[in-house]
């Protein structure tokens, strides 16, 4: 089971996000609709998430520059960062700013739900 | 002792007199001579005691020495008066009059040479026939004109060419200034150029100065002048040559300004485009009025042209009879009341006749033959820039329309797929468990987002109407298509009572298409959507003209009583699908990016602002700006 923390200001991919992971049993700690909001939330956690799911399209903050400021907590060190986007050109800067997967959009939730759990196992 | 007085008497006077003069003995001797002559050949009195006057003559004029020697040693006078060409210490030629008289010196019988130095006269090597000739040619026969003032800004001689080209005889002339013949920017010109010759200050020996005729005509002339001295070197006028460069200026001309008018990115709207090639060809022809009719309509106008006046049967006039250029030198008032010069050009594109560009003027004859034929080049050239600056601007839009429809099929409707690819992949998983409130609840949301992929279409649509509308936009008038978006909005929310009130005069004109009053309605409906239930809706419209970077723009502001909009997050609302404005992307389908898209494609701009400035939650103030029509 792994600890994830949400960040997708989509409604309804959160919802779905929620409902595939309880399948393979994971919990889902907290969901952000933007980075700013995560940054924040995420720098008060005192067990950091095992993996975080960052989308990269978003208001405010987009997932670039919440990978950015991400560097400076320390759940940079700890959680897995999963970058999901449907853009495929910013896939080397996701991976250069340490994020551990890049998931192009479109892809099957439930093997998105699997991916999670093999990874968590590392 | 005698009292009469000697020549020695008279030497202080003879050195300030201007005139040379040195006393010869035994033929060629020279035995005085007064400062003046010193002056004029650089000799000292030294320099003088070893040389005879034929070692102080040219060589090709010793003869004239040899000749005189030859003459009296036959006891005959020779001519009293002759010309010498004296040689200097520095090598360089003096040109004399001389007057001889004979007369005693010291006891001597010799001869008095009284010298005048001529050299400053023009054409000192050629012979007094040939400089007569040359005059004439001048006066009379030359391409050249030939203006003498006397630095007082009147005429005091004018050539046939120039009187020629002015229209008045040389008597008229003289009868007025210099400067009555002068257009104005010329007047200044050359009055300061004449001030500074009577004031003895260096001045440009090459000038341009623009004549008028008797007609109104102005012809630009290169002018090479200098002063002109009296033979005591006092300044008694000045000798301009006058040299016609009105074609060649033109053309000039004519390259940079087709030159400037290929740089695409100066203008970013084709009817600026136009108002600014008209304006400068108007000025370059040294005409009042004109017009530039294209694709129907007419884009560009300088002046009031009369009532009944057609273009477009203008243009089919000249498609008839198949002239590119057509040329009238008298009376015009079928086109403009005062017109009496007018030149007429069709304007091709894809070749074929679809416009033209005509300007006119009050000068009669103003356009000469040479004329006629650059404007035609002109107007050939210029249709082929306007060509090249359309396609450009079109590939920009096009590049860009392109661009967003991408940006919307690859992120918005892949989003929307992967949300219900994956619901339907957990329906299909929980089929087992029969729990239906899970099912709902996964179909509900499904038919959530394609209800929203629907909108992203609506969208699309809006976004090709936009490409469709930059090649019609027109003027509109704003009240009007205010007031149709407020009684559509007013109809969509009634029962609730909408207070809109506007400040707007009814023959404000803009820039602008069809989708304006989209963008009033969006705007206006966000204002009352996010009015809460609880506050009175009020909203108030108001529109003025305002001048922004020299040109003419029309400011709508829409204030609102609204929720307002937190200060950090206001400029995200105009970027395309920056989710901020959830709140605007429902409802209409036309969100605030394409209320940005729709006014930059008018070339105008959209902002927020607090209706009080330092607390948001008190309403919104949009504000609109776009092309004065």
């Amino acid at each position: 089971m792994a600890t994830i923390y949400i960040i997708d200001d989509e409604d309804s991919i959160q919802f779905l996000y929620k409902e595939a992971f309880a399948l393979e049993g994971h919990k889902i700690v907290g969901i952000a609709d933007n980075g700013m909001q995560a940054i924040e939330e995420i720098d008060k956690f005192r067990k950091c998430p095992d993996i975080i799911i960052m989308d990269h399209r978003m208001p405010i903050k987009n997932g670039l520059d919440t990978l950015k400021d991400l560097q400076k907590l320390k759940a940079f060190s700890k959680s897995k960062i999963l970058f999901i986007t449907a853009d495929p050109t910013v896939r080397e800067e996701a991976s250069k700013l340490g994020a551990a997967l890049f998931i192009q959009k479109p892809f099957s939730i439930l093997q998105l739900a699997k991916i999670i759990t093999e990874l968590n196992k590392k | 002792m005698s009292d009469k007085p000697t020549l020695s008497s008279f030497e202080h006077f003879f050195d300030v007199t201007p005139q040379a003069i040195i006393i010869v003995q035994d033929f060629h001797n020279v035995v005085y001579c007064n400062k003046t002559f010193m002056d004029m050949t650089g000799y000292t009195l030294n320099d003088l005691e070893p040389l005879s006057m034929l070692d102080l003559t040219h060589d090709d004029d010793k003869h004239i020495i040899e000749e005189r020697i030859r003459v009296r040693k036959s006891g005959v006078d020779p001519p009293r008066n002759f010309q010498l060409r004296f040689v200097n210490k520095d090598g360089s030629i003096s040109l004399a009059n001389i007057y001889t008289e004979a007369i005693t010196f010291n006891g001597v019988p010799s001869r008095i040479l009284l010298g005048v130095n001529i050299s400053a006269e023009p054409l000192i090597d050629q012979s007094p026939e040939l400089v007569t000739s040359l005059i004439d040619t001048l006066s009379h026969h030359s391409e050249l004109g030939y203006w003498v003032d006397d630095i007082n800004d009147h005429t005091i001689f004018i050539n046939d060419r120039l009187c020629e080209y002015l229209g008045y005889s040389m008597e008229e002339i003289r009868k007025g200034t210099v400067s009555d013949f002068l257009h104005p920017d010329s007047q200044e010109v050359y009055l300061q150029i004449t001030k500074n010759r009577r004031e003895g200050k260096k001045t440009a020996s090459s000038y341009e100065l623009i004549l008028i005729n008797k007609n109104g005509r102005p012809n630009t002339f290169s002018v090479v002048g200098s002063l002109l001295y009296d033979r005591y070197q006092n300044p008694i006028g000045s000798v301009g040559f006058f040299s016609n460069i009105e074609p060649t200026k033109k053309l000039s001309l004519v390259i940079s300004t087709l030159n400037k008018y290929a740089l695409f990115s100066r203008y970013k709207d084709l009817s600026s485009f136009w108002k600014n090639v008209l304006e400068d060809i108007i000025n370059l022809y040294y005409s009042e009025c004109g017009m530039v009719f294209l694709d129907g309509e007419v884009v560009a106008e300088q002046g009031e042209f009369t009532a009944n006046m057609s273009p477009q049967e203008i243009l089919e006039d000249m498609t008839k009879s198949g002239d590119l250029v057509k040329h009238f030198q008298e009376d015009c008032s079928k086109y403009h009341a005062s017109a009496q010069s007018l030149l007429i050009a069709t304007l091709h594109l894809n070749q074929r006749p679809a416009g033209f560009i005509f300007i006119c003027s009050s000068i009669p004859k103003l356009f000469l033959r040479a004329d006629v034929d650059l404007f035609l080049t002109f107007c050939n050239q210029i249709t082929l820039n306007y060509e090249h600056h359309f396609l450009y601007l079109q590939s920009e839009e096009e590049r860009e329309f392109v661009s967003v429809l991408l940006d919307i099929l690859s992120h918005d409707f892949l989003n929307a797929n992967t949300s219900v690819h994956g619901y339907l992949e957990l329906i299909e998983q929980s089929l087992d468990t029969e729990d239906l409130e899970r099912f709902k609840e996964y179909v509900v949301r499904s038919l959530s987002v394609v209800g929203r992929s629907e909108r992203i279409l609506q969208t699309v649509q809006q976004l090709s109407k936009i490409q469709q509308e930059r090649k019609a936009r027109r003027s509109i008038a704003v009240f009007s298509s205010l007031e149709n978006a407020i009684e559509l909005q007013k109809a969509l929310y009634h029962p609730r009572i909408v207070n809109v009130n506007i400040d707007c005069p009814k023959k404000l004109y803009v820039i602008a298409g069809d989708l304006l009053q989209n963008v009033f309605e969006n705007i206006l409906n966000n204002a009352i959507k996010y009015t809460p239930e609880e506050r009175e809706v009020k909203i108030e419209v108001s529109c003025k003209p305002v001048i922004l970077d020299e040109e003419n723009f029309v400011e709508l502001r829409f204030i609102d009583h609204g929720i307002g909009i937190p200060d950090e997050i206001k400029p995200s609302f105009f970027k395309r699908l920056s989710r901020g404005d959830h709140r605007f992307q429902e409802g209409t389908g036309l969100g605030l990016y394409l209320a940005r898209v729709i006014i930059s494609s008018y070339n105008g701009n959209i902002v927020f602002e607090n209706r009080v400035s330092d607390d948001h939650s008190q309403g919104t103030i949009v504000v609109i700006r776009l092309p004065e029509g």
